[in-house]
């Protein structure tokens, strides 16, 4: 049984787990440094049985880093069946590395990099126009933007590396019935309309601020046209930004602008 | 300033670590970079709005797997050096930056590709020593060497593309043509607008059906 | 309807799947042909659950999906198909689920296959099915993310029979 102690051990050597990343393997020697420690308590005294079970993860291994203790929780419960009772568990091991990782990993991107970062960034954006004066930048509102995304940002996901790693560990696969009950809440949904919202409330913010008159407003319109257009088309943003200068570029020769 | 440079370089590559390699908590994205070197090169106001824009224009950038995306923080470091080696800037200069920046930053990305097809030689011959020689603390300074030689590449990167950018920009900005200046400069006006679209894209698609589950009672 | 995606990714749905693609293309339908996958409870849930709710996503094997795909009203949907090996994909175009242009966004290392790009690795029963694909006229589109640039995946192919052949 392993102590409180190891597994926060465990849970903060899990941050280097990307560590070493490469194209062959990905994060196998990131996922063995992460194992070293836990497996030397778990197979204390089993020299042979700790060479092996590193050894096997050792293997092609690739998750989100958020969701990798749920991973590694499963499989340190596991590893503990194979010292304790001497079961042949190597099969099975493998199979949830490799199945579980692929499905965590689509739900951590989506959840953390795709939705959760852009919201934080845009409350971030703006609690600073509606608390600062965006005219004169000062220390506190440069503060303010660094420790106030950093903070909002990391608590989700660094409770969720301590907490995943325990209750993976104790309640091996059948964790994943928390992830369900966590789904059925609808978070993504909800995050994409608040998201939403903040985006036009900056924008609202931006437009009674600018006080824009009749023809820049016009101007303004056309260039939303321009954008909105490339990016339906799916373009990249740098292929949208040399296609914004390029069509600025005609009409300053035209003499337009 | 050369001191500054150094300083800037060392902080950008180390903070670049965070991005893919250790941590992920987001010390590496434009937002807090932008503000931190707009700290260190005493220009907050430039810091704060490379930092936002920085973050809206990229925020659909996915960091997946095998597939390598460009470099943010090398991005954001880079242009913030290059206009504080030259602090006489307008709106036109700094969009002229960022556009010379840009083809660098792909290179930097072939670069960092490269390196972590260097990390399997370093995996590979690590895992020989741990399953025949069982040198298991071997790890420990293959982790540090990993990431020693990703952050030393980032930190000549980061050098050689702020100088190279600002020498460039010294030298073409001067021969550019007034109404290129002025397309420059409301290039750099619409770039919140371009931001503005990646995030509003971000939260509308497929609107319509994910808002019919959400008010769905079952 | 129309088949908007076919992929080859043996580790099947992931973020590069989810985040890159499906946010990239509109997907009503997934179906996902896989013989092991369809036989393992924890698998399937794990999936369903890593896919976005408003897409509807059918895990199967193989020859229950080419059913599946016959029989499904496909009026106005946009289907995506995701299959872990060549082999799958050419049992999958063989039965008549044709399009000409397949993505093969990975194929990662394992003992005894060897690495040709950055994110396929493929041993020589992969590199036969690649060869049985192209012969039924169907492109091979190599990249992980919608954003990448494409490869085509035949010449690499060759390059390693070339190799192999001349270890030989």
């Amino acid at each position: 049984m392993l102590t409180k102690r190891t597994l926060i051990r465990t849970a903060i050597k899990s941050f280097f787990i990307q560590a070493l990343w490469n194209f062959e393997k990905m994060q196998n020697i990131g996922m063995m440094f992460v194992l070293m420690h836990p497996l030397s308590k778990i197979y204390r005294g089993d020299a042979q049985g700790y060479h092996n079970a590193l050894k096997r993860h050792l293997d092609f291994f690739n998750i989100h880093p958020y969701m990798a203790n749920i991973v590694i929780g499963v499989v340190l419960g596991l590893e503990e069946r194979v010292s304790l009772n001497n079961e042949d568990l190597e099969a099975e091991i493998n199979t949830v590395k490799s199945t579980m990782a692929g499905p965590l990993s689509a739900i951590g991107d989506s959840f953390f990099w795709g939705l959760w970062r852009p919201v934080v960034t845009l409350l971030v954006c703006l609690a600073y126009f509606l608390f600062f004066n965006v005219n004169d930048y000062s220390l506190a509102g440069t503060l303010f933007i660094v420790f106030g995304f950093l903070v909002i940002y990391n608590i989700p996901h660094i409770i969720l590396r301590f907490k995943a790693l325990r209750v993976a560990y104790r309640q091996g696969t059948s964790v994943i019935v928390y992830i369900k009950k966590w789904q059925d809440f609808k978070i993504e949904a909800k995050l994409k309309l608040l998201g939403f919202l903040l985006l036009l409330g900056i924008f609202v913010i931006f437009l009674i601020r600018a006080r824009l008159t009749l023809l820049e407003f016009g101007k303004l319109l056309a260039i939303f046209l321009v954008v909105e257009i490339l990016k339906h088309k799916k373009a990249s943003t740098v292929k949208i930004i040399i296609s914004v200068l390029c069509v600025f570029i005609l009409l300053a020769y035209l003499k337009v602008v | 300033m050369i001191t500054t440079l150094l300083f800037i370089s060392l902080l950008g590559s180390f903070l670049s670590l965070d991005n893919s390699l250790v941590g992920n908590i987001m010390v590496s994205r434009p937002i807090v970079v932008g503000p931190l070197i707009g700290l260190i090169i005493g220009d907050l106001n430039l810091g704060i709005e490379i930092g936002f824009l920085m973050e809206f224009l990229w925020a659909d950038l996915l960091y997946a797997g095998t597939a390598i995306p460009i470099n943010l923080t090398l991005f954001t470091t880079i242009i913030l050096g290059a206009s504080y080696i030259l602090p006489h800037y307008d709106e036109s200069f700094t969009m002229f930056i960022i556009l010379l920046t840009i083809p660098m930053i792909f290179i930097c990305r072939q670069i960092e590709i490269g390196l972590r097809l260097f990390n399997s030689f370093i995996a590979n011959k690590l895992e020989v020593l741990i399953i025949r020689n069982k040198q298991y603390k071997r790890v420990y300074f293959s982790l540090f060497h990993g990431l020693f030689i990703f952050v030393f590449v980032n930190f000549i990167l980061i050098f050689v593309c702020i100088t190279l950018t600002s020498q460039l920009a010294k030298i073409l900005y001067l021969r550019l043509d007034i109404k290129f200046i002025k397309a420059l400069s409301l290039t750099y006006n619409a770039l919140p607008i371009i931001g503005f679209f990646v995030l509003l894209h971000i939260f509308t698609h497929n609107f319509k059906t994910v808002f019919r589950n959400l008010f769905n009672k079952n | 309807m129309s088949i908007v995606l076919f992929r080859i990714d043996d580790r099947l749905i992931h973020g590069q799947v989810v985040e890159g693609w499906l946010n990239y293309i509109d997907v009503d339908i997934l179906l996902l042909a896989n013989d092991t996958v369809a036989n393992d409870v924890m698998q399937r849930t794990l999936m369903e659950m890593a896919i976005p709710q408003e897409i509807e996503i059918f895990i199967d094997s193989v020859n229950n999906i080419i059913k599946v795909y016959s029989k499904l009203d496909l009026k106005n949907k946009n289907i995506m198909i995701l299959v872990a090996s060549p082999k799958d994909a050419y049992r999958l175009v063989d039965a008549g689920i044709y399009l000409p242009s397949i993505n093969v966004g990975g194929i990662h290392f394992s003992s005894g296959k060897a690495q040709i790009l950055e994110f396929i690795s493929v041993d020589e029963n992969d590199c036969k099915y690649f060869h049985l694909l192209s012969d039924k006229g169907v492109k091979l589109d190599g990249r992980p993310l919608p954003s990448s640039e494409k490869i085509d995946i035949l010449k690499d192919v060759c390059r390693y029979e070339s190799i192999k052949g001349s270890e030989k």
